[in-house]
């Protein structure tokens, strides 16, 4: 039985992204008319949004190697599309987040200043690497979605870890909150600790947020839940609301580079939200655990390719 | 026993939600409607459409050579442009979390939360940094 749903939706996933996989190579083998590439681009983070909701994992993490990996578009235009593609998705669920109570603004204001500001390093620093040479860019791109693709499988989030004592900044900010569990209907109260530690993994998340372009979602929720000990709740939640802060800066500068193209960036952006919208429907009717290892499995595939595409593979 | 009265989120939350959601709404309205003016040909764009493949597989600064394509803020004044029109509903949607901090600051400003208004600030500070373009790298 699960291994029938596996490859049901194993075979799926494939189907969908397979035209992008197919014409991956050399672009100027295939004689298409301008528009076939951004259609392909926009049926793909469509496929990328509803199963990006329903693993859990951002747009972002998915869209950069699979569109620097499998389409034609230089990496530079890639990842500042992905910067926008995950700051539209952010602002989109942010509203509902914040009135449930979920995503926490006090939690969020000092994460995303320390992941923001690093974002904008990470900035500089990636179009740096990829004006020397953009097999920097992709190679360590590669590198890094094989390494996301472990913590995935391997760091298990906690529902609600136990909290000791919260440090200095956690009662300088007052990081603590209330939400309604909405499966019982309770009250839960909420605080972290190791505050300082959070926020070192925060410069982390923000380098990479803007050098690849990625969203990072990946790396706040096991940030605000293992280390910081955040309910997964708030943590999933508030990682999604803090992108719009922390790519904000980012996406500014590759902006204001000449790093946005409008036909790579609004099909994938409109296309992203309404699959995020759809997934977000079909959330209660599929397992996320069997649709998660499949997007883990085309992250990976992903990841190979782009390192194989640094090395002229 | 731990003193759970001093558990709270912040009061400005749901405001920071009302302006994201508005001006979200706002943002990709003006992006599409640039957009379908781009794609429709009512406004000419830089680069004609069916000459982008032939630019989007270069690096950023050959294709800005080659294309004449606006870097910083010249693109408020290349708005008749296709190719620049759904820069302006990008710009919007990128503004929208200085939007937020602009109103947070003054909301924790006026309720005397020193240290949210330092983070604030801060983050403030960042926000125009990176969009004024006033910062430049050299290769």
């Amino acid at each position: 039985m699960k291994r029938s749903i596996l490859f049901k939706y194993g075979s799926l996933l494939f189907s969908l992204l397979s035209p992008s996989i197919l014409l991956a190579g050399s672009t100027a083998e295939f004689d298409m008319p301008w528009w076939g590439w951004p259609t392909i681009l926009f049926f793909t983070t469509f496929f990328i949004g509803v199963f990006g909701v329903m693993a859990g994992i951002g747009g972002g993490v998915l869209f950069v190697p699979l569109a620097s990996s499998f389409f034609p578009f230089h990496i530079d235009f890639v990842r500042g599309t992905g910067l926008f593609i995950a700051l539209g998705s952010s602002l989109a669920a942010a509203p509902h987040l914040l009135e449930k109570n979920l995503a926490s603004l006090k939690l969020a204001l000092p994460s995303a200043l320390v992941a923001s500001t690093f974002a904008m390093v990470g900035a500089f620093l990636g179009l740096w690497l990829s004006a020397l040479n953009p097999a920097y860019i992709q190679g360590s791109l590669g590198v890094t979605i094989i390494v996301i693709v472990f913590i995935m499988l391997f760091a298990k989030n906690s529902e609600h870890p136990d909290v000791t004592h919260g440090n200095y900044l956690t009662e300088l900010f007052q990081i603590n909150g209330i939400y309604t569990e909405e499966t019982t209907g309770k009250e839960v109260r909420w605080t972290v600790h190791k505050t300082t530690r959070g926020m070192l993994g925060f410069v982390i998340v923000g380098l990479l947020a803007g050098i690849f372009g990625l969203g990072a979602g990946w790396a706040n929720v096991a940030i605000l839940n293992l280390i910081m000990g955040a309910p997964v709740k708030i943590a999933v939640a508030t990682s999604s609301f803090a992108l719009s802060i922390t790519d904000s800066t980012a996406a500014w500068i590759y902006m204001n580079k000449g790093a946005v193209l409008p036909i790579l960036t609004v099909p994938s952006m409109v296309g992203i939200m309404l699959g995020a919208k759809i997934g977000s429907k079909l959330l209660p009717k599929v397992k996320p655990t069997v649709i998660r290892n499949m997007v883990i499995g085309v992250l990976f595939f992903a990841g190979v390719r782009s390192l194989m595409k640094a090395f002229g593979i | 026993m731990e003193d759970t009265s001093a558990f709270e989120n912040a009061s400005e939350q749901k405001l920071y939600a009302r302006i994201v959601y508005h001006t979200n709404h706002v943002g990709l309205f003006v992006l599409v409607a640039g957009f379908a003016l781009y794609l429709t040909g009512v406004l000419s764009p830089h680069v004609p459409l069916e000459d982008l493949p032939q630019y989007w597989s270069l690096p950023l600064n050959e294709y800005l050579e080659k294309t004449d394509a606006p870097t910083g803020w010249q693109w408020i004044s290349e708005l008749s442009y296709g190719d620049v029109a759904p820069l302006l509903g990008i710009a919007v949607l990128a503004s929208v979390t200085l939007l937020c901090y602009l109103v947070l600051f003054f909301q924790f400003l006026q309720r005397g939360a020193k240290s949210l208004v330092a983070i604030t600030a801060i983050e403030l500070f960042f926000m125009f940094l990176s969009a004024s373009n006033l910062i430049q790298i050299s290769h």
